[in-house]
């Protein structure tokens, strides 16, 4: 709601520059997106420790009256059987409804909390969040889950395109192969910030109010 | 000699020379000549300079075969209209950014010297220009558009930077459900590892968001379609 004027919170040390560029962030105008936190996903690449951090931030983010935003990828009951040669764990989809489709950590997501659900890599792809985003005056974006190189980066190069400026917090995604993470790590940052920025989930949580 | 559809295709389905665009993306004089915006921040052109010549041989081959070529040039209206703050203010941390005065123009502005598709890859006529704002050469364009009424359903993706436009939009195309190639000795990254990086990510699994090939497996199958048409 931009028609609150809000104090803005301190910039999070983030690299390659303090996020947001222009040093203006609050619950107005900022949103939290988790990506694809579901069952299945997290049985092939997470660990409860990576869990337990998504968590602290999900929770730190809630306390500051951020909006928190799931998505979930999925396919249609029905829809013809994945090609065999699709093997990468990140690629397998499950199918809307079932158990691995579910979030891992139900209790995450309040009844109030947007839910977008797509089949596609991209969290903007088939959904309409980035009209969510733009209904509630978004502008800065921060985003955790699943995969860093798949779902997590393709959502944050859409939503760099339109004009958000994303940060991505490291310790709070992750990738099926620890050097393809690393890869989208230093793509992102290259030429001061080509996709947003990066910073650990501590340096988010200095930066917010109620944390 | 008959080509059987799909053996030796270097995508995932069958293709034809009708179903098939050989994509060329941001081969502008900003990213790849002396002169440009990359050579005046002080970087290296040496990496995207280097995939002019294997560029310019496929597109040697795709154009002796007749199919689609698709040029893209990044860049911004004079007024700046169409460029995201947080973009310019990004690029304007050497002191030179996008919409700035340079030696060879208003940095990645449309119309300017330094905007110009590199002499090499000069784009014929005949060919499509698609001018893009964003790293995605399907985001605010006509792409999806223009490939669709041609019915083209196969991509060969070439270019600069395989780690930010390139891989940008061979994404974007597998999304869209596009049979999308990336040629791995046809792109550079201005950085080695970014590159290398990148094309290990993106082959993976055989591929996530399309193949991954070289300049050589789609020449190949070129000269087979032809044969097959001879």
């Amino acid at each position: 709601m931009t028609d609150r004027l809000l104090p803005t919170w301190p910039t999070v040390a983030a690299t390659p520059y303090p996020w947001p560029f222009d040093a203006r962030w609050s619950a107005a105008d900022s949103a939290l997106l988790v990506v694809d936190v579901q069952q299945d996903l997290v049985s092939a690449v997470a660990d409860d420790a990576l869990l337990d951090t998504m968590e602290a931030v999900i929770d730190a983010a809630r306390r500051s009256g951020l909006p928190v935003i799931f998505s979930l990828r999925t396919r249609p009951a029905g829809a013809a059987p994945m090609p065999e040669d699709l093997v990468a764990p990140d690629a397998r989809v499950p199918v809307a409804g079932t158990p691995g489709a579910a979030l891992a950590r139900p209790p995450w997501r309040t009844p109030s909390d947007d839910l977008v659900e797509r089949s596609a890599w991209s969290a903007f792809n088939g959904t309409d969040l980035a009209d969510r985003l733009a209904r509630r005056g978004i502008r800065n974006l921060i985003l955790i889950g699943l995969t860093t190189d798949g779902a997590v980066h393709a959502s944050m190069r859409k939503a760099n395109d339109a004009g958000l400026e994303c940060l991505l917090i490291e310790d709070a995604c992750a990738s099926v192969v620890p050097a393809h993470h690393q890869t989208i790590l230093n793509v992102t940052r290259f030429g001061n910030g080509l996709f947003g920025t990066t910073a650990m989930a501590h340096q988010l949580l200095r930066a917010l109010p109620e944390s | 000699m008959n080509a059987r559809p799909g053996v030796g295709s270097p995508w995932r389905s069958p293709a034809g020379l009708g179903s098939v665009a050989l994509l060329i993306i941001d081969m502008q004089v900003d990213f790849c000549a002396p002169g440009g915006w990359v050579d005046q921040l002080g970087e290296s052109i040496a990496n995207t300079r280097s995939a002019i010549a294997p560029i310019r041989r496929v597109l040697a081959a795709a154009r002796g075969a007749g199919i689609r070529v698709i040029h893209t040039r990044e860049g911004h209206a004079p007024g700046l209209g169409d460029l995201h703050r947080n973009k310019q203010w990004r690029t304007r941390v050497h002191g030179l950014g996008i919409g700035d005065a340079g030696a060879l123009g208003r940095v990645l502005v449309r119309g300017e010297p330094g905007w110009q598709i590199v002499p090499e890859l000069a784009p014929l006529d005949a060919e499509i220009l698609i001018d893009k704002p964003g790293k995605d050469a399907f985001h605010a364009t006509d792409l999806d558009a223009r490939l669709r009424a041609e019915g083209i359903r196969h991509l060969v993706i070439t270019g600069v930077t395989s780690d930010c436009c390139v891989q940008s939009t061979l994404r974007e195309a597998s999304e869209l459900g596009y049979d999308a190639l990336l040629l791995a000795d046809c792109c550079a990254a201005v950085e080695d590892a970014n590159h290398d990086g990148m094309l290990d990510l993106l082959s993976a699994w055989g591929g996530r968001f399309g193949t991954v090939r070289k300049a050589a497996d789609f020449t190949a199958w070129l000269d087979a379609q032809r044969e097959a048409l001879s």
